[in-house]
């Protein structure tokens, strides 16, 4: 298991450790800026939530600016955070495939925006650029791929 | 609310003791171990007792209670750190197979110390105070060699295990105070993050690093047993080493059996083994400890005392172990969180321009919803694109289907049109109210959705005409739009006669234009109904829902209800709507094969499509109606097939080159679309199987809808004699051959015309209304205006869209880079109609124009240059800029020269 996030020692971080999963890594600047049309924008104020743990609705998130929380609510209206999702990062993207649960809150700690794509407007992007939508889909393919394929080689260590 | 990390590191811990007083206690620890040596040493009687009947007992509770208050205060790390503090350690990183067995050692050196406890430590002081000053040194040495605390503390020290068994889920949490900065010398660091670390290691990819720590945890409760179960003297050194080694065997052994047949995440077995070594140790070490304690402060032990500090101990066992398999539960979580996904610096180039480009703040109430959307969007597409709760309909003002509040800067929305007023009037709200898909954002504004009682302000405009007294009863057949809006105008004009309207369906007057909802929502009817149910009420209209007109007497001015009764009238108004036509398809009706109407209709498919479990559909119709059902039907996820008779889709309402492109559209967004496909029968022998196309090809479905056009509801009228035709036959007044009697709503046919569309019953209704009560209103038709109503289509057709006369003229512009399309049909200088695609803001505008009938003027050259800015000023300046083909021609047969271009591309 990854357990490096609670081990983030000061020296480690000039160089972030575990290089991230990139969405649409060769996906061009005119093709994004296609993309981004479909999706909606909603800015949040910090302290905001933007995804209650067990909501169901399909949607990818692309953080544009602000830095955003996973929490799990726990007893006593107490949250923790497991993780940290800063500008630049995706997130929503296997409910948007699924369409399950979510599985934890999303909250703001600043201020910020996101830009979101609702399986609808997917569908509508798939409607208008075809061939974007399906390189959309393939990427997501590929990053879900790439997440089992760690998956598989942790459990086939034994974990 | 604000989270507080999962695990927070010690830097995240809140630190409530000063460095200072840290750096004192570590001043006093030394210097009371170096006393205890002494004492050990010179007077090993008190050293002994003191060593061993109090300290050492008394340090696993520490580890257990507060570990982090042990690892700031112990002698050994305070040596250790002694080179660090005063920068003359070597600073070394350990090499990496010493990190591997470091641990090990530290193990080996416990397991052997145990034991010769009975031979040598719990007897002779001057060892005890060589192995104690030993040790020290050894810490020193450690420091002095190796950076952090890698040298001793989180490597070698003998105490690391127990402490990181005992200390797995601090109750006490205490930041390290050693390590400023850290230097990241330890794997899965204890000091660093007391609470994950435990778990990393039991978690830890190398199944060697963990299988050590594992082996510990199993091994401890032996090594203890044989410790308290030796009685001293008893047998030979060998024997009592060979004894030791057999016990912490099986009491691995049983771990590991355990480990194997226990059906318990990894983690709960270590922590059990660690509460059962600790009650262990305490069983056996109690009763002496609470005697040193009192012995120490001169009291006589209570007899209670002992047991009841060991079920404490139990009892707080238990919840540590609550909280360690919570921990674990929690950890797993946190770790098995998929990687993050990042974006490339190009993405964030493209973020970054759009978020400069900026975009209009729509804050929607309740929830202070805050949305950044393109100027020219509509309220309704924002908070549908968003997933507000909003209904829609015919999203052209005319349902009243999505009113809003606006809260904020009303003046950044566009102005409202004449439909709009209307239907807000109708909906009796006031000041402040919108419809949702008319109100285009310019500028930031806060709406709110909920129907805010403060804007509900019922305003009744004062008789228009000199109503006819004698009229003291009005019936009303029909509940639709045009029953309701005449109603409605019959009450506003006269105050006081009796309103009754006859229903055949089963509901107050609802959304027909959105009942595709029903198929694919789980809504239900919610938010359909159109009038809160006060609404009749209030206004003193009684209606008869479930209940049909079955004849009408003309001559007794009576009509006779289903239920056996007769009503009498003064005034009837015939708004018996139109139901859908069915053409000649051999085996209609079949289970399966259906049409689209009405709100049971549509709730009888979504309950078809469950029950059945379809997986394919039909659509007979590829017109307005039928591109509305397959795209409900597809959202509710059914493969679906229009099949269109004509060449295009949409033949009504868009040229060849417009059905193109709705035909691209549509099929990528995965609906098929055939063309110049007609059904002849459908089969199957329980219920819809397949159906067969006149040119003989089959097509298997689950479900058929037909969707081809309208049929006027007659009946009633033709069997009273009343002048019918495809519909019921009005005058420019709306009234029929009869005296008395009016007609409005797709069930009139003016001037050879049935219009079959919302606004234009609305506009009879109300004629025929205010002409009922002895007003004089003509009506000089409708232009008729349609928007499609499938997500991520703006197309809209207004009026006439090909040129009938040899003078038209026609404007078309085509930008195939974002697939749009707009085309203009002028007739003397006038607009009579046109297409748009992909410019929905555009679409007002264009209906105003068709409907004013004014002359273009200057526009008029202006497009004939091929200049669109100046007419459609309301667009959005960035797409008119970056036009893509131009394509502007001035002539009906240019015109033509396009549509036969685009026909022959397709082949
Ligand atoms: C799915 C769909 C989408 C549409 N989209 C649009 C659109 O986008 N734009 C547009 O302009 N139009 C649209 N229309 C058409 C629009 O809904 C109709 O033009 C409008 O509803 C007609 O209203 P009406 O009151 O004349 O008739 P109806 O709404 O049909 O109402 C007539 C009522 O009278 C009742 N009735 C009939 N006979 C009797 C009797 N003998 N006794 C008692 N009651 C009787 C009927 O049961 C019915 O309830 C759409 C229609 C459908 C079905
Ligand atoms: S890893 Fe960091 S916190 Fe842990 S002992 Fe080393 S220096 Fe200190
Ligand atoms: S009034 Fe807005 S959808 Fe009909």
């Amino acid at each position: 298991m990854d357990a490096s996030g609670f081990f983030d020692y000061p020296q480690d971080s000039a160089e972030p450790a575990q290089q991230a999963l990139v969405f649409l890594p060769e996906l061009g600047e005119e093709s994004w800026a296609i993309l981004l049309s479909f999706t909606q924008r909603r800015a949040f104020r910090a302290g905001e939530e933007l995804l209650h743990i067990g909501d169901t609705g399909r949607a990818l998130y692309i953080v544009g600016r602000g830095t955003l929380e996973v929490v799990l609510p726990q007893k006593r209206g107490r949250l923790l955070r497991i993780a940290h999702l800063s500008g630049g990062t995706v997130f929503g993207e296997q409910a948007f495939l699924d369409g399950q649960a979510r599985s934890a809150t999303v909250q703001a700690v600043t201020d910020g925006e996101v830009h979101i794509l609702s399986l609808e407007s997917f569908e509508m992007l798939a409607g208008r650029h075809p061939e974007l939508a399906r390189i959309v889909l393939m990427d997501l393919g590929r990053i879900l791929s790439l997440r089992l394929r760690r998956a598989i080689a942790m459990a086939a260590k034994g974990l | 609310m604000s989270a507080s990390p999962l695990f927070p590191n010690y830097t995240q811990i809140p630190t409530r003791i000063p460095l200072r007083v840290w750096q004192a206690l570590r001043v006093i620890s030394v210097t009371l171990t170096l006393g205890v040596a002494y004492l050990l040493a010179f007077h090993p009687e008190q050293g002994l007792a003191l060593f061993w009947k109090i300290l050492v007992p008394t340090l696993p509770l520490v580890f257990f209670a507060a570990p982090g208050l042990w690892r700031n205060v112990c002698p050994l790390s305070t040596a250790n750190q002694i080179p660090r503090v005063f920068g003359f350690t070597r600073g070394l990183t350990l090499p990496v197979w010493l990190k591997e067995y470091a641990f090990i050692f530290g193990m080996a050196a416990l397991f052997v110390a145990v034991p010769t406890r009975h031979l040598l430590f719990n007897t002779d002081g001057r060892a005890v105070a060589i192995l104690l000053l030993g040790t020290l040194a050894a810490a020193l040495f450690g420091g002095l060699l190796f950076k952090g605390k890698s040298g001793w503390c989180s490597t070698f020290c003998p105490l690391l295990p127990v402490q990181r068994l005992y200390g797995q889920t601090p109750w006490v949490l205490i930041p390290n105070s050693h390590c400023n900065p850290c230097v990241g010398c330890a794997k899965n660091c204890y000091d660093f993050n007391p609470q994950a670390a435990y778990l990393a290691d039991q978690y830890d990819d190398d199944l060697h690093y963990r299988g050590y720590r594992r082996f510990f945890a199993g091994a401890f409760p032996g090594l203890i047993w044989a410790y308290f179960t030796t009685i001293p003297g008893q047998e030979t050194a060998l024997a009592l080493y060979g004894r030791f080694a057999f016990t912490v065997i099986i009491s691995t052994g049983l771990f590991f059996f355990l480990d194997t047949f226990l059906k318990v995440t990894r983690a709960k077995l270590t922590a059990i083994y660690a509460m059962g070594s600790l009650n262990l140790f305490y069983w056996f070490v109690m009763p002496g400890l609470v005697a040193a304690y009192a012995g120490l402060l001169g009291l006589k032990p209570v007899e209670w005392l002992t047991p009841a500090l060991q079920g404490g101990l139990i009892v707080a066992s238990i919840g540590w172990l609550a909280r360690s398999f919570h921990h674990e539960y929690l950890f797993r979580r946190a770790a098995t969180e998929p990687q993050t996904v990042g974006l490339s610096d190009t993405a964030k180039r493209a973020l970054a321009r759009q978020d400069a480009q900026g975009g209009l703040q729509v804050t929607f109430q309740p929830g202070d919803v805050q949305i950044i959307a393109q100027p020219g969007k509509t309220l309704l597409e924002v908070a549908e694109a968003n997933n507000m709760p909003i209904e829609s309909g015919c999203r052209m003002g005319m349902c009243g289907a999505d009113p809003i509040t606006v809260l904020e800067n009303g003046d950044h929305l566009s102005p409202m049109s004449d439909e709009e007023k209307a239907t807000i009037a109708r909906l009796g709200r006031g000041e402040g109210t919108r419809m949702a898909c008319c109100a285009r954002i310019q500028g930031h504004v806060c709406v709110s959705l909920s129907a805010d009682a403060a804007s509900v302000a019922v305003t009744v405009p004062p008789p228009a005409i000199a109503v006819d007294r004698a009229i003291k009863r009005v019936v009303i057949v029909g509940n639709g739009i045009a029953g309701v809006t005449a109603a409605d105008y019959v009450r506003r004009n006269h105050p006081d006669c009796a309103i009754e309207v006859i229903s055949r369906e089963a509901h107050h007057l609802y959304n027909r234009m959105a009942i595709t909802r029903l198929i694919y929502g789980r809504s239900a009817m919610a938010g359909l109904y159109l009038q809160p149910e006060k609404w009749y009420e209030e206004r003193k209209i009684s209606v008869w829902l479930n209940t049909r007109a079955l004849t009408i007497d003309p001559a007794a001015r009576q009509i006779k209800l289903g239920t056996g009764e007769y009503l009498d009238y003064d005034r009837l108004i015939l708004a018996t709507g139109s139901r859908s036509l069915i053409p000649p398809i051999e085996n209609f009706g079949l289970p399966g094969s259906t049409v689209l109407r009405e709100a049971e209709d549509a709730m009888a498919i979504r309950g078809f499509a469950q029950q059945h479990h379809c997986r394919a559909a039909v659509i007979g119709g590829g017109g307005l109606l039928g591109l509305e059902a397959a795209y409900a039907l597809h959202k509710l996820g059914l493969r679906v097939a229009v099949l269109e008779r004509g060449e295009r889709l949409l033949s009504r309402q868009l040229d060849a080159r417009a059905a193109e492109f709705l035909t691209t559209y549509l099929s990528a967004l995965g609906l098929q679309i055939v063309l110049s496909a007609e059904v002849q029968a459908v089969h199957g022998a329980e219920r819809i199987e397949s159906v067969v196309l006149k040119d003989g090809r089959q097509i298997y479905t689950d479900l058929f809808l037909t969707c081809v056009g309208i049929n006027p509801n007659v009946e009633l009228a033709r069997q009273a004699g009343i002048a019918t035709g495809k519909g019921v036959i009005v005058d420019d007044r709306m009234a029929t051959n009869i005296t008395g009697i009016y007609a409005a709503g797709d069930a009139a046919e003016f001037q050879g015309r049935v219009y079959g569309l919302w606004p234009a019953s609305v506009t009879q209704a109300e004629i025929a209304a205010i002409n009922a009560l002895g007003g004089d209103r003509t009506y000089t038709g409708t232009v008729p205006s349609t928007v499609l109503k499938v997500a991520g289509v703006d197309v809209a057709s207004v009026g006439q869209f090909e040129p009938e006369q040899p003078a038209d003229e026609v404007f078309v512009h085509e930008n195939l880079q974002d697939t749009r399309y707009r085309k203009l049909v002028v007739r003397d200088g006038v607009v009579v109609g046109g297409i748009l695609f992909g410019y929905p803001q555009d679409h007002a505008t264009l209906t105003a124009i068709a409907k004013s009938g004014k002359p273009l003027g200057a526009n008029l050259e202006a497009l004939r240059k091929g200049d669109w800015s100046e007419l459609f000023a309301n667009s959005d300046p960035a797409s008119s800029q970056k036009t893509g083909a131009l394509v502007s021609v001035d002539t009906a047969d240019a015109a033509t020269r396009i549509m036969l271009r685009s026909t022959k591309r397709k082949n």
